[in-house]
């Protein structure tokens, strides 16, 4: 299969190929840093234009849209607090505050060259270990995806934030409207109110665009001061090369979230942004110092970063292997390839390995072309572009979250539906209720309890089949672990500080 | 509740603390939508209801605290402030509703070629030249990418139709 | 010459008399196609592979333009269709028995009376599988297994109430055992599940495995004749057991269509489903075709109706 791999590389090399590379980073870039337009979002709208064109230009783009947007969605988180796309959620955690110290040129080079090598350890991943992977996942049916659930739930613990009635309340809102929509279970309606719309549950760019995009947008409107420039517009101007010999102290993160991007990858239905924050609480948890993080660690950037991208070509080893795509994005890739008569599975690499091997080595390339593209250039166009006039780009980003939702499904209710998550996320920001574990509960919530549920109908309603799988067993040793070592480790320092107190 | 009726004897506290307005409106939601489960089969149920429950009983410790706090601090106690300028956010807000009934109503390039200026003006940016252009690169941005390349449909302009 | 180029002109009058009292020359403008899924699905594919044929077998340099609205398993769409003038300019994708299911579990804003019935082009059968690590690899094993274990074979399908779950009923009926449904969403976790072993059996349809041959045992296609797409595996009826069932995908329009725009749209769907390109495109998608016209696809229709009011009345799936 290697020599597949090799036989397809002139076609990728051809200049209309590389040429459709470069243009879905670019476009992937200003996709992801306009808040309100998501990954998502682009590619289903590039797929029916990519109807009549050659398979490889199509798959290029997309690959090249797909990394960039993973990137790109960093940049408003870094700037504004605004994560671009669902998975630059975790990015803004540091790379805000980062921006307010005036660290924001810094942490947008971290986030690009995080992304850069987690998109190239994503790719390579993609093409020399596709098949074995493929058989990993077949090892996770329902009651393995629930504990991998459970277990990305445990990040939770950290998103609460100080005030935990209110973090609890946050998260226990997320996991509420993820269970709207048909139950697939027992095909009931819950709490749908007779819209066929709300049938299929809410999208999570629907969500997050009205939590997170909406009330900044009115926030940059309601802002009486004059528009200065603030210290977030201020980026540092070291070029990016100077600056990666500082980052080589993040490569156990890059590593670490490397290996948790692509494992969420190759699950079924988990996505960049569990990604990302399974990452970064592990990075966290992991850090000599984790009170730092959360008040501008550039290590909380690289985390984030580095696992979103991972998640991006790994996402595909499910989707071309099995026909289950691993993130929302990769679902809607997977149209792209239908619309090119590319059914998934085994055959595919067979009848069609130019266009497979090909689309894997333009993963590769989006991913290295994401430094020279995201580098300074992109990065410092965005940052200008944020330093509009406050009331002018207040006025843009409104009309831009109009276009990122209304065209995920071509319909106003969506549209509606924003609206009314962006007033409760208003509101929730001014009362400082926590956003992250709305994310969460809505990302985990129904997913889990589906698993759960489809687990229990295959055990016959028996509950010990939750405990049956040898995979299933050391997911729950994982999870345990991660509940019960804070606990232990606290005890072990109290133990440490009395024992010196004694002294 | 009926500590509420103690509270406006201070001056301080007639302003409402929106902790406690949160608490009341999550637990009548939460209730209310609670109510909905009961035709649910029981493991469709399952979920919702105890989220639901987790909502009302959180709702109440936050109802709970809100009044504890009020009682020890008395006149000392601040509450968050939400509005810096309520009026200018019902103007945000309904900008924003009607923005969308615009696009709705009379299709997307005319409603945002009208929004753009007229919100960034109203909300304090005075430099017509500066508006104009932001207004024809954006709108034109959009429509270029939309119409020419993508052949992509946004809500049709009413001149259109 | 002259007189040639006479008699043309006075057909070219007599024909524009006597249609403009019916309608202009239809079509005179562009076409909606309205596909209930996102871009990209199996649905969404077979629209935009009919779309060019259709607009050179309609002639008069007509485009017709597909318009995704997807959501609720193709509802939205199917009630725009049934709600849009019939004027021959709006039509849709229709997927059986979905369609007329979600008639009977939901309020539905349209019934069997809200189309015209123009063509189905596909039609999927149902296949069973079992995991490759599975001892169960033909269908007399499986009915032996179902009937020892009543109620303990899991079944993974896509979804509830739609072509796979119809004929688990069926299944049920002829073999008198009872089946566990396990409704993934979607047919591809299934097919998942069930090539990593955690389910006993599943039902699908041939498109879906035939990428999938060597990851799992195909115990019989509910057709009447073996399928083109794959051969070798045999028909139920072949077996001896009377079961043929599928996913039907077709095009309507809205009720009271005009006479002359309805046998000028079945007129060019025969004619796309004759040529022979089309048939390479679909086939190349992964769409099995077989064609009925409208009025058979009407009777398809009332049979399907009829099929789903039964298993609703004695099995309701909700």
């Amino acid at each position: 299969m290697y020599g597949n791999l090799i036989d397809a590389l002139p076609a990728v090399l051809s200049l209309g190929n590389i040429f459709a590379v470069v243009i879905g980073v670019i476009a992937g870039i200003c996709v992801g840093a306009l808040p309100g337009l998501s990954a998502t979002m682009a590619i289903s709208v590039l797929i029916p234009f990519t109807f009549g064109m050659d398979p490889l230009v199509a798959l290029g783009m997309m690959a090249g849209i797909y990394n960039g947007a993973m990137y790109g969605g960093s940049i408003p988180a870094v700037l504004l607090r605004i994560p671009g796309t669902p998975a630059a959620v975790a990015t803004s955690f540091d790379g805000y505050p980062m921006a307010q110290q005036g660290r924001g040129g810094y942490a947008l080079q971290v986030a690009v060259v995080s992304s850069a090598l987690g998109g190239i350890a994503s790719a390579l991943v993609l093409m020399l270990l596709a098949p074995p992977l493929a058989k990993v996942t077949l090892l996770f049916g329902p009651t393995e995806i629930f504990w991998v659930a459970v277990f990305g739930m445990s990040a939770i613990v950290f998103l609460l934030g100080g005030d935990i009635i209110k973090g609890l309340i946050s998260a226990a809102f997320g996991v509420f409207v993820s269970l709207i929509g048909v139950d697939t279970i027992t095909g009931y309606e819950r709490y749908t109110f007779g819209h066929l719309e709300l049938l299929d549950g809410i999208n999570i760019v629907v969500l997050l665009v009205g939590l997170y995009a909406l009330p900044p947008a009115i926030g940059l409107l309601e802002e009486v001061r004059d528009f200065d420039t603030q210290n977030t517009g201020r980026l540092n101007t070291t070029s990016i090369w100077k600056a990666i010999p500082s980052m080589l102290k993040y490569w156990k993160t890059w590593l670490r979230s490397s290996v948790i991007g692509v494992f969420v990858g190759i699950l079924p239905g988990a996505g960049g942004s569990m990604a990302a924050f399974l990452s970064y609480n592990e990075a966290r948890r992991a850090s000599k110092n984790p009170e730092d993080w959360g008040k501008g660690e550039p290590e909380g950037v690289a985390a984030s970063e580095t696992s979103n991208n991972a998640d991006t070509a790994a996402a595909l080893i499910p989707a071309l292997t099995l026909g289950i795509p691993g993130t929302a994005v990769a679902a809607v890739m997977l149209g792209g390839l239908l619309i090119h008569g590319l059914q998934p599975g085994p055959m595919l690499f067979r009848d069609n390995p130019e266009i497979v091997f090909g689309f894997m080595w333009q993963f590769l390339f989006a991913a290295i072309l994401l430094i020279f593209l995201g580098g300074a250039l992109a990065t410092n166009s965005f940052a200008q572009v944020l330093r509009l006039p406050r009331p002018l780009l207040g006025a843009i980003i409104i009309a831009l979250v109009f276009i990122g939702v209304y065209s995920i499904n071509n319909r106003m209710f969506d549209v509606y539906l924003m609206l009314g998550f962006g007033l409760i996320g208003y509101f929730m920001d001014k009362l400082k209720f926590p956003l992250p574990p709305v994310v969460l509960g809505l990302i985990l919530g129904g997913f889990a309890e589906q698993n759960l549920r489809l687990a229990l109908r295959i055990g016959g309603g028996d509950w010990s089949i939750l405990a049956s799988s040898p995979t299933a067993k050391v997911l729950i040793a994982m999870v345990l672990l991660v509940i019960v070592s804070p606990i232990i480790s606290r005890r072990l320092r109290a133990r440490k500080a009395s024992k010196k107190v004694a002294a | 509740m009926n500590h509420e009726s103690n509270a406006p004897s201070s001056p301080r506290s007639r302003r409402l603390d929106p902790d406690l307005i949160a608490g009341i409106v999550i637990v009548l939601a939460a209730g209310a939508l609670l109510l909905r489960t009961a035709g649910m089969p029981a493991m469709t149920a399952l979920l919702p209801v105890s989220m639901l429950s987790l909502l009302v009983l959180l709702g109440i410790f936050l109802i709970a605290r809100c009044l504890i706090r009020l009682k020890r601090q008395g006149e000392t106690y601040v509450p968050i402030q939400v509005f810096d300028n309520a009026r200018r956010f019902l103007g945000i807000a309904a900008s924003i509703v009607l923005y969308v009934v615009g696009v709705a109503l009379l299709g997307f390039y005319t409603t945002t070629a009208v929004m753009i200026p007229v919100v960034a003006w109203c909300f304090g940016y005075r430099s017509l030249k500066g508006l104009l252009l932001a207004d024809l690169i954006f709108t034109g941005g959009i429509a270029i990418i939309f119409v020419l390349l993508m052949g992509q449909e946004l809500p049709i302009e009413f001149f259109l139709r | 010459m002259g007189f040639k180029s006479l008699s043309v002109a006075a057909a070219l009058i007599v024909s524009c008399i006597t249609t403009t009292s019916a309608l202009a020359e239809y079509p005179e403008k562009k076409i909606d196609m309205i596909v209930g899924f996102a871009a990209g699905g199996g649905t969404d594919v077979m629209a935009r592979n009919i779309a060019p044929y259709l607009e050179k077998y309609l002639g008069n340099g007509v485009s017709v333009v597909v318009k995704n609205m997807p959501g609720a398993s193709g509802q939205i769409g199917i009630t725009a269709v049934a709600e849009a003038d019939p004027d021959g300019y709006t039509i849709g994708t229709y997927n059986l028995p979905g369609a007329m299911a979600r008639t009977l579990d939901r309020n539905a804003d349209y019934d069997a009376d809200s189309f015209t019935y123009l063509a189905n082009i596909v039609n999927d059968p149902n296949v069973i599988v079992t995991p490759k690590s599975s001892d169960i690899d033909t269908m007399d094993k499986l009915v032996e297994a179902a009937k020892a274990r009543s109620g303990a074979v899991t079944v993974a399908m896509s979804s509830l109430g739609g072509d796979d779950h119809f004929f688990l009923q069926k299944l049920s009926s002829a073999t008198g055992a009872d089946y566990i449904t396990v409704p993934f969403s979607g047919s591809a976790p299934a097919r998942s599940a069930l090539m990593g072993g955690h389910v006993t059996m599943g039902i699908i349809n041939v498109s879906e495995v035939v990428n999938f041959r060597d990851e799992l045992n195909v115990l019989g296609i509910a057709s009447k004749e073996r399928s083109n797409m794959a051969e070798d595996i045999p028909t139920f009826q072949e077996q001896g057991y009377d079961l043929v069932n599928g996913s039907l995908r077709g095009f309507v329009a809205p009720a009271g269509l005009p006479d002359d725009v309805e046998s000028k749209l079945l007129a060019a769907f025969q004619q796309t489903y004759d040529d022979p390109d089309f048939q390479t495109a679909m086939r190349k998608s992964g769409n099995p075709t077989e064609l009925a016209l409208g009025d058979d696809f009407e009777a398809l229709n009332a049979e399907q109706l009829e099929l789903a009011k039964q298993i609703w009345e004695t099995q309701p799936w909700k």
